[in-house]
């Protein structure tokens, strides 16, 4: 199969094997993340955004909404002060502080993110979690019924997500509550294959074939035993989805489907509002694209630093 | 009548493939049609090179997997045709003991936990405080401390581990234990006491094993009857101590060879069989005889296309082997570079 659906399986598969010291998997894995910069450096990165986004209004010197500086822009015929002692990245188009919409539109990003990466965990968990269910517990009937489900979402899967969330947003219509609608839905496949797959890797493993010796049900030994045992691998996705999705986020607002709203600044429509002043302020693209950039590059190192904590074949 | 009598079982794991719906392209042959009998209150050792499908026949018997034809009598019910709900109350009676036993316990439960949720599925709770203390008289069985109850697996050694693995099979008061190489992966000098420990519960309470083990020296004194397997069938079954003195298979000869003899003069003068070529793959297995691929006395007629079947040739020995006869008279000579006296040998 593709690429995306071997990283999804094998990343399913990792829980699934012996562990070889006496600690638990997690403990390992978080002993090994300590040690490792790149991890460490998401971590950071992670923590300052969310850090910036719960204390934004706080941290903000102007009122991101406010056009103080329109004036002084249309007297200097157009011309946008760039970084200065009151506004330290300048002042955006419309006069207003370039550093207050960026410190705000982090709340944006990380709602939007959080939001979307929930709806994508919570709907594609109950996907892959039935289906895996119904593979464990209900015979030739379940396998069907897992194979069904499954085929239908490896199609969602290999849709392009941006495609899909487009799709999503203009059949929704614009809004922010569109934008997590979408991003969430292009999730829901890759957890649901995910968790699903976790679970299959599980029902092999010699615990559950004890308490199936044991006598204990079908029911219990998928609810108390297949389904705990299966979450890491993800936690770890979820922890990767934060990123996809704030990038796609950032996508949909820019392409215009966010809902445009003055008070609330947002990275993706700040990139789109830039547009317009390309060749004189290059700078008014950049400040949102490099927050973008490295916010999601703190989730992607993070989560692939837990990935590879997890997996003994990727670790040197 | 044997408390556990298996009659032809086979297990065939289908091999599929396919890119929207799965097709069934062969299969392996896992199991392919043994049987044994395993009296009350007995010890089978069951050996077999890794692969030889040992396992299978453990986890078939307990159908913890799906039986593709064949038997399993156990107390007047066939177990290989149950179903559902009489197959799941049947589970009590026949429990199973797994070769590692770090990845048989489920990490997030604590022995309390592990060891009461049989009692659960059973109903055999009781109230309380009377479950609570058949729990602890099974940790004393096992000799475990009292304290383990509220600890979880990873905070114990590997025998210990193994331990909690044997109170969780004996909590149910089972007939029968099947343990599938119970100490394969411990430490050589906690094997002992896990295999003291086990004779102690059997003669305690009158279990009946069935042992799985890829060495001989495993099941040694603990069998009262050792099964050599091969390939997915039994090639000679005897009696253990006859089993050791006058192996008659080539395979079982061969497997014999690399168990160290204690006395050092039979040691050096007994001869020993070494065995070409890999364990063929049990996906396409040969044809005929499933040895005659590396067997040292095969013959032009008969090996290649017909398959012995399991024959008495003596008190409770059984061997599948068309010229066991003509190899025990020494009518058939081995090819000349197999079979070899210590003296000349080099270890293979
Ligand atoms: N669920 C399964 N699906 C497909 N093939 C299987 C399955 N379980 C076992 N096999 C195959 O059946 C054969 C016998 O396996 P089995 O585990 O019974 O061997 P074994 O004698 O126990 O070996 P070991 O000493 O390594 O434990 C092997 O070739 C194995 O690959
Ligand atoms: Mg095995």
């Amino acid at each position: 199969m593709s690429a995306k659906t071997d990283r999804i399986d094998r990343l399913a598969e990792l829980t699934a094997r012996k562990d070889e010291g006496g600690h638990g998997l997690w403990y390992e894995a978080f002993r090994r993340l300590r040690r490792n910069p790149l991890a460490m450096t998401g971590a950071v990165i992670i923590l300052l955004f969310v850090l910036i986004a719960i204390l934004a209004p706080w941290l903000a010197p102007h009122d991101p909404a406010a056009q103080t500086w329109l004036g002084e822009i249309r007297g200097a015929e157009g011309f946008i002060p760039g970084p200065r002692s009151g506004n330290w990245l300048g002042v955006d188009g419309l006069g207003r502080d370039e550093l207050s919409r960026l410190i705000i539109g982090s709340r944006q990003s990380l709602l939007v993110g959080v939001v979307a990466t929930l709806l994508g965990f919570t709907a594609g968990a109950i996907l892959g979690g039935l289906s895996g269910a119904f593979l464990g517990m209900f015979g030739k009937a379940g396998r069907w019924v897992d194979s069904i489900l499954m085929r239908f979402n490896d199609m969602a899967l290999a849709v392009p997500s941006l495609l899909l969330a487009i799709s999503v947003a203009t059949i929704l219509g614009q809004g922010l509550v569109t934008v997590m609608i979408a991003v969430g839905v292009t999730q829901i496949p890759v957890f649901a294959r995910l968790l699903r797959g976790s679970m299959l890797a599980q029902s092999h493993s010699d615990y559950v074939l004890a308490s199936t010796a044991l006598g204990v049900r079908k029911r219990r030994i998928v609810l108390n035993h297949i389904l705990p045992n299966s979450m890491s691998p993800v936690l770890v996705q979820a922890t990767l989805s934060l990123a996809t999705a704030i990038i796609e986020a950032a996508g949909l607002s820019f392409l215009g489907l966010g809902g445009a709203n003055a008070a609330n600044p947002e990275w993706g429509v700040m990139l789109a509002d830039s547009q317009q002043y390309l060749a004189t302020n290059l700078r008014l693209a950049v400040y949102p694209a490099v927050a973008i950039i490295i916010t999601a590059l703190g989730f992607t190192l993070l989560g692939e630093a837990m990935r590879e904590a997890l997996d003994p074949k990727l670790r040197k | 009548m044997s408390l556990l009598s298996v009659r032809d079982l086979k297990v065939h794991f289908p091999i599929k493939r396919g890119v929207l719906f799965d097709r069934t392209i062969g299969h392996v042959y896992a199991v392919d049609g043994v049987s044994l009998d395993v009296e009350r209150g007995g010890t089978y050792g069951l050996v077999g090179e890794s692969g030889c499908g040992k396992s299978t026949l453990g986890r078939a018997v307990l159908r913890l997997v799906d039986v593709t034809s064949g038997s399993v009598e156990f107390d007047g019910k066939d177990l290989a045709t149950l179903k559902g709900e009489p197959l799941r109350k049947e589970r009590s009676r026949l429990q199973m003991v797994f070769q590692d036993p770090m990845s048989s316990l489920d990490p997030r439960q604590n022995v309390e936990s592990i060891l009461s949720e049989g009692l659960a599925a059973h109903g055999m709770i009781g109230d309380r405080k009377a479950r609570r203390a058949h729990i602890q008289q099974t940790l004393d069985a096992v000799g475990l401390p009292r304290g383990a109850l509220s600890r979880y697996p990873h905070e114990f050694s590997g025998g210990q581990r193994q331990r909690i693995g044997i109170a969780r099979a004996l909590v149910l008061k089972p007939d029968v234990i099947i343990a599938d190489e119970p100490v394969s992966a411990l430490d050589v000098s906690v094997q002992a006491q896990v295999i003291n420990l086990l004779e102690e519960l059997q003669n305690d309470l009158g279990l009946t094993y069935l042992v799985i083990a890829h060495d001989l020296a495993v099941v040694r004194h603990i069998s009262d009857t050792i099964g050599v397997m091969y390939l997915g069938g039994i090639v000679e079954e005897a009696p253990s101590d006859v089993l050791y003195v006058s192996p008659r298979h080539p395979y079982t000869k061969a497997l014999m060879s690399a168990v160290p003899v204690p006395d050092p003069e039979v040691e050096d003068s007994r001869e020993r069989v070494l065995l070409k070529g890999d364990l063929p793959s049990p996906a396409n297995p040969p044809t005929g005889c499933r040895f005659h691929t590396r067997c040292p006395w095969r013959q032009e007629t008969r090996c290649d296309t017909e398959r012995p079947e399991l024959t008495l040739v003596g008190d409770g020995h059984k061997v599948a082997c068309h010229w066991a006869a003509e190899i025990e008279a020494g009518e058939i000579q081995p090819k000349s570079d197999a079979v070899v006296g210590a003296t000349t040998a080099e270890v293979a």
